[in-house]
């Protein structure tokens, strides 16, 4: 057992952190809040999928919202137009997040870097659009409503404490897979590749196979994610999704360090709290996220979670400045 | 029919002509760093909203529409003294900073003006030119002015101007730049600002034509970005003939499908043009800059 | 007039260039000779104010302390460089390229005017391909563009890293010439960097040998050209 978190140093956050759902659930005694905490859980679990993509495949997804909302949306449609049951819709949110997410990430096996970010913000804005026009499908600008209630086995989470202990089990588990699946070789070999494309390949590593199978990955988790989110609040619209939330995302990560877990969680957690504490201008939470992300930009190349590493980076650069 | 067709050719001009100016700031930026700026269509937002408080603040017209662009050019001249220079030589991490501005950008247009979108009145509200029946406004007419005279002088600045040579030769060679007494970061700031120039100016041309809303930049910015890659990020007045044809694309396409999809081609054409020719469709042989 | 003092230069951990000291007079030339990799690139960047990561040691110009300016202010001081491989820019015409040169003079017109003048005399080729652009010129005709371009800012010290790299012989000839020329009739002071070190030798007043960063042999040119050690040297010393 212990062994196991020595190999996966991951997990011991992922441990922390279901702890902290416990208590969180103990100590919270108002269905209000309850909501809130799943809207918090499931945050975490999508930011910590969109860090797989930039931290672990080295890779940029402005269209991260859109597919979280691919997963809503289908887990809507199913169980309300089509009467699926809840688990069944959950596992087709979680394909139909892959199958997209494979689509966004096609163009990162040839584009780089910023023309990547266009592509994939291109993508993510045709994602939305499309939730905005097939009105037929999707209720259009002013949203779905009466989403059914998640019910497994004749057992319906109306409840939202009970929902919240739903998600979080959910949430917890896949996350779980997530710690173990980065120190996996799979992983290892994801860091050979970040670390050098070319060093890899010449090692018979498939750098596409690999960056492909991330933002599958990553979108498969984050269709679970909109899925929990569809029979949350029970009512979805197009702007929950929008570019603006995936350019949020991306900033939740880099400010959390590109690479870290334990970021990623704090990232959401004080999302969560800003979110709580102003409510109301909830944007403030977007401008502090904006501000943190241009200051990591300019001022520490690596993002908080990498706080060990600010102070060489920082020196290297004096030498530099010196120098030229 | 003819006449109809004729009136959609000229209305998705005049869209394209502001694509074509958000999209040249794209490309001037890019040619001087290699980045991209995403808080572009933010900033041809904030011209327009600039513009629309002066105007309510009783100045006239010409003066905000002037006044506004300006201003905020000096905002992100402050801004790149301070901040952006440090991150001017990685591209990587300027366009992360730009990603950034882009949400704080976005977050202040809606504190400060709100959630509705709002539009400028301008005099010229109604006056239409009427040419062999063929009707033009006047605004609409600026519009298109303002592109063209942007291409001129673009096309005058690069070829002719000694700080257009400069620009030019900081992005070949760096290195040889500065031996010959270049401040490289002197040009990419001029760039930065001249970028945000034409998209705040832009934005104000664009203002008496069709209502804008705080988040309405991202899209704005796609599309001129699209016409910036479709031109070719290396030649940036060509952005302008970039931007003509996909709002001519655009506003054609409303006749097949669903108005509301009309978006979404803009966005395809960018996607086409990256998947397959990202060093663009209209930059003709010249070995690419950057 | 230019003096290094102690300069070591850092590529992150490697010690580049080591404790090295150079005086630089009015109208002279100075030949850095040395293997592959022996630092002499690094000292010209260094002088040029490019960035080896890290330096350390003082670089004084007519009595001015430079060791911290940017390149883009030393050349406005009188210091040119020359550096390594890179040598003109290639989607500029030859007019531009040397306008660029020229580039800090842009308000003197008349002055800009008369420096492209003489350095057009100085290379007749370069006046005939003016409209050209940069990159269809031979490989002779870039390299005498860039040191065109170079002295039209009237420099009082030129720095050339390895002129002659990949240029025939009678090209090299000629611009040995005209750099000899410039010497005796403007007092131009030369640091050059040379593989070939007989013809350094020739060209040169003083010459250095350097071996892995440090000097390692220094002294009159002409009293070096006869020194065996320089050849056991250069032969798999
Ligand atoms: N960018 C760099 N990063 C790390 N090390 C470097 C770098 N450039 C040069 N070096 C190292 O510094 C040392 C000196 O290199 P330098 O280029 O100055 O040699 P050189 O004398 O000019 O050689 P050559 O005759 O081949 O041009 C070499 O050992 C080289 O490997
Ligand atoms: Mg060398």
């Amino acid at each position: 057992m212990l062994g196991l978190f020595k190999k996966y140093k991951n997990l011991k956050i992922v441990l922390f952190f279901s702890l902290l759902l416990v208590f969180a659930g103990l100590f919270l005694n108002n269905e209000y809040y309850f909501a809130t905490a799943s809207i918090f859980v499931i945050n975490s679990l999508l930011i910590t999928s969109l860090m797989m993509v930039i931290g672990y495949a080295g890779q940029i997804s402005l269209a991260h919202g859109a597919i979280y909302g691919i997963g809503a949306y289908t887990s809507a449609i199913l169980t309300t137009k089509l009467g699926a049951p809840f688990l069944l819709a959950l596992l087709a949110s979680a394909l139909a997040g892959f199958l997209v997410s494979l689509i966004v990430g096609a163009p990162s096996l040839k584009l780089r870097g910023h023309y990547l970010a266009m592509a994939t913000l291109g993508v993510g804005e045709i994602i939305v659009i499309l939730f905005q026009e097939l009105d037929f499908l999707t209720g259009g600008v002013n949203g779905f409503v009466g989403i059914k209630p998640a019910e497994i086995f004749g057992y319906s989470f109306v409840n939202l404490t009970e929902y919240y202990a739903l998600v979080s089990v959910i949430a917890v588990s896949i996350l779980a897979f997530l710690a173990i699946f980065v120190d996996s070789k799979i992983g290892r070999a994801l860091r050979a590749i970040k670390s050098s494309e070319i060093a890899a390949s010449s090692l018979g590593l498939n750098p596409s196979f690999y960056k492909l199978m991330v933002f599958g990955l990553s979108g498969a988790v984050a269709g679970s994610c909109g899925s929990l989110y569809a029979h949350l609040d029970r009512f979805i619209s197009p702007s929950t999704f929008s570019v603006s939330f995936s350019v949020m995302m991306v900033a939740m990560v880099i400010v959390g360090g590109e690479s870290s877990f334990a970021g990623s969680l704090a990232a959401a957690l004080i999302f969560s709290l800003l979110n709580e504490y102003v409510r109301q201008f909830q944007e403030l939470s977007q401008f502090l996220f904006g501000l943190g992300l241009f200051l990591v930009a300019i001022y520490m190349k690596g993002g908080i979670g990498n706080i060990g590493k600010i102070f060489p980076a920082k020196l290297e650069r004096v030498k530099r400045s010196e120098a030229s | 029919m003819i006449e109809t067709l004729i009136q959609l050719l000229i209305s998705g001009a005049v869209l394209g002509s502001i694509y074509g100016l958000i999209g040249v700031g794209f490309s001037v930026v890019h040619t001087a760093t290699g980045a991209i700026n995403f808080a572009q269509g933010e900033f041809a937002v904030l011209g327009a909203f600039l513009a629309i408080s002066l105007t309510g603040a009783d100045l006239p017209h010409f003066f905000a529409v002037i006044i506004s662009p300006i201003v905020l050019t000096l905002f992100v001249v402050l801004l790149f003294r301070i901040f952006l220079t440090r991150v001017a030589d990685d591209a990587l991490y300027l366009v992360v900073a730009t990603i950034a501005l882009s949400l704080m950008l976005k977050t202040l247009l809606l504190y400060f003006w709100g959630r509705e979108p709002i539009g400028l009145s301008s005099p010229f509200q109604g006056k239409t030119l009427n040419i062999a029946g063929l009707m033009l406004g006047y605004d609409q007419l600026l519009i298109i002015a303002g592109a063209l005279i942007a291409y001129i002088f673009l096309l005058f600045f690069f070829s002719k101007h000694p700080a257009g040579k400069a620009m030019k030769a900081v992005v070949e060679e760096k290195e040889i730049a500065m031996a010959s007494g270049l401040n490289p970061a002197l040009y990419q700031g001029v760039a930065f600002a001249f970028g945000s120039l034409l998209g705040a100016f832009a934005g104000c041309l664009v203002a008496p034509v069709s209502m804008l809303s705080y988040n309405s930049g991202g899209l704005l910015g796609l599309k001129g970005f699209a016409s910036a890659i479709f031109a070719g990020l290396d030649r940036p007045e060509r952005a302008v003939f970039g931007g003509i044809i996909l709002g001519v694309i655009e506003s054609l396409v409303v006749l097949f499908v669903p108005s509301g999809f009309k978006d979404v081609v803009a966005l395809i054409v960018l996607l086409i043009v990256l998947t397959l020719k990202p060093e663009g469709f209209l930059s003709g042989g010249r070995k690419r800059l950057a | 007039m230019l003096e290094i003092k102690g300069l070591n230069a850092y590529y992150g951990h490697i010690k580049a260039v080591k404790d090295f000291s150079l005086r630089v007079k009015k109208g002279e030339i100075i030949a850095i000779l040395g293997p592959n990799g022996a630092g002499k690139t690094t000292l010209i960047r260094s002088i040029g104010g490019f960035s080896p990561p890290y330096t350390e040691g003082e670089i004084i110009f007519n009595g001015k302390n430079i060791t911290r300016l940017k390149p883009f202010e030393r050349l406005g001081l009188g210091i040119a460089v020359l550096l390594e491989g890179k040598r003109v820019f290639p989607g500029l015409s030859v007019a531009d390229n040397l306008f660029i040169g020229g580039y800090t003079l842009r308000r003197r017109k008349k002055e800009l005017k008369e420096n492209i003048e003489s350095v057009l005399e100085l290379f007749p080729v370069l006046r005939e391909r003016l409209n050209k652009r940069a990159s269809v010129l031979s490989g002779g005709e870039q390299q005498m563009l860039a040191i065109a371009r170079a002295l039209i800012s009237s420099p009082e010290i030129l720095c050339l890293d390895e002129p002659s790299f990949g240029l025939g012989p009678k090209v090299v000839e000629a611009i040995f010439k005209t750099l000899d020329y410039l010497r005796k009739e403007r007092g131009l002071s030369i640091v050059l960097v040379e593989q070939d070190a007989a013809l350094a030798l020739k060209f040169s007043d003083y010459s250095i040998l350097m071996v892995s960063g440090s000097k390692k042999i220094e002294g009159r040119s002409k009293e070096l050209i006869n020194d065996k050690r320089l050849l056991n040297i250069y032969l798999g010393g």
